[in-house]
């Protein structure tokens, strides 16, 4: 897969938003290449459905969403490879992009990678991670039918998956650390699960460990209100947050937040001239594939615009302090 | 993904959607991968109607698949 081309835009990531920057690049006729190391469409590809993407007014699955991104993407001639890109290199007017399958390069990288499930960081969880302990409801839940579940967290996230959950198993607990903080639309059908009796939330509740036996998850041990309680459980999935895709920027001089996502000027560009960012790993990002697909769309025409100055030569300093 | 890469690949393949099988097919990938994940991929080396070689792929992983059909 490695190359000697030199493309306009190499991005970093095949979700939401960087697939609709390549839509733009491309009918720019700028080279483009995606570089993705996981499913095309990232988190969105496996989300059971997507209810809030504007242009569907009956809701559309995850993976259908990512399949036309991509789908329109490569009609335009996006060229997606895979891989994990484990660095960057700024090496003047060319910027090198290093991955496990081979280094690219190209005039400008727009860093669109994401978030990634947060872990808890729990006895047991990475043990049975893949066997009892998962990430993903729409991968893995059909393990699951008619078996009993735990689900931890309490956002909109935890309380969807849950909902999805109950197409396969028999009753969830949901272990939330404080309280729901989901919205309306999802507290209400979870109010509806819970009064049929196929979810038991159980509130102020903070996760130990997860404890098997013979290459199986049995039970949670978990502190509710103070108190130890064991819970009996087949399998175990993870709903607490995202942490960003930043692992491979440490050695560069790209600034991170507090979080770590890539802090960006008001071009979406981040503090190396030529790299761009946008999408769930930005410092700021609402998390909405909506934004994302939008941040990708401006970080488009912002490479644009980066590649018609410097072709002019007249580079223009950060409009804003990052 | 899978898919499309063993189509990219030029490779034939069928599909099993775990949704719509009964327990006893769940669980003959549970022992074959030893995981609860999928996708599973798993490739079979054919010989004289045989099944000489099987190689099995858990999750996405196109650097594993790409050396189970060379």
């Amino acid at each position: 897969m490695a190359e000697q081309k030199i493309y306009d835009v190499a991005m970093i990531g095949a979700g939401p938003s960087a697939l609709a920057a390549a839509v733009y690049t491309t009918r720019e006729d700028l080279q483009t290449v995606l570089i993705e190391k996981g499913p095309v469409g990232g988190l969105a590809a496996i989300t059971d459905l997507v209810d809030n993407y504007p242009g569907f007014a009956k809701g559309i699955s995850g993976l259908e969403l990512a399949q036309n991104f991509q789908e329109q993407a490569e009609r335009f001639g996006a060229n997606i490879e895979y891989g994990e890109v484990t660095s960057i290199q700024d090496t003047g007017d060319t910027k090198k992009i290093v991955t496990t399958e081979g280094d690219f390069t190209a005039k400008t990288i727009l860093i669109a990678t994401g978030s990634a499930y947060k872990q808890l960081g729990i006895p047991g969880e990475k043990e049975f991670y893949g066997r009892g302990v998962h990430y993903c409801a729409t991968c893995d839940g059909a393990f699951y039918r008619d078996r009993k579940l735990v689900v931890v967290g309490g956002g909109n996230s935890a309380v969807q998956e849950a909902l999805f959950l109950l197409k396969y198993a028999t009753h969830i607990d949901m272990l939330v650390r404080s309280d729901v903080k989901a919205s309306e639309v999802l507290q209400h059908d979870l109010d509806k699960a819970v009064k049929a009796g196929r979810i038991t939330i159980h509130l102020n509740t903070t996760t130990n460990e997860i404890v098997g036996e013979n290459n199986k998850v049995t039970k949670v041990r978990a502190t509710k209100d103070g108190k130890p309680v064991e819970i009996a459980t087949d399998g175990v999935f993870v709903f607490i947050g995202l942490v960003p895709n930043t692992g491979f920027l440490k050695n560069t001089n790209i600034q991170l937040d507090d979080r770590g996502f890539i802090k960006t000027d008001i071009n979406l560009q981040t503090a190396i001239p030529g790299v761009f960012c946008s999408g769930d790993v930005r410092s700021g990002a609402t998390m909405q594939i909506a934004s994302a697909a939008g941040e990708g769309a401006t970080a488009a025409l912002k490479i644009r615009e980066y590649l018609e100055l410097k072709e002019r030569n007249h580079i223009t300093p950060l409009e804003e302090k990052i | 993904m899978v898919k499309k890469w063993l189509t990219s690949k030029g490779q034939t393949y069928s599909v099993v959607n775990l949704d719509e099988e009964p327990s006893d097919v769940r669980q003959k990938v549970i022992t074959m991968s030893g995981a609860m994940t999928v996708p599973v991929t798993v490739v079979e080396e054919v010989e004289n109607d045989q099944v000489s070689h099987t190689d099995i792929t858990v999750g996405w992983n196109p650097a594993k698949l790409a050396s189970a059909i060379a």
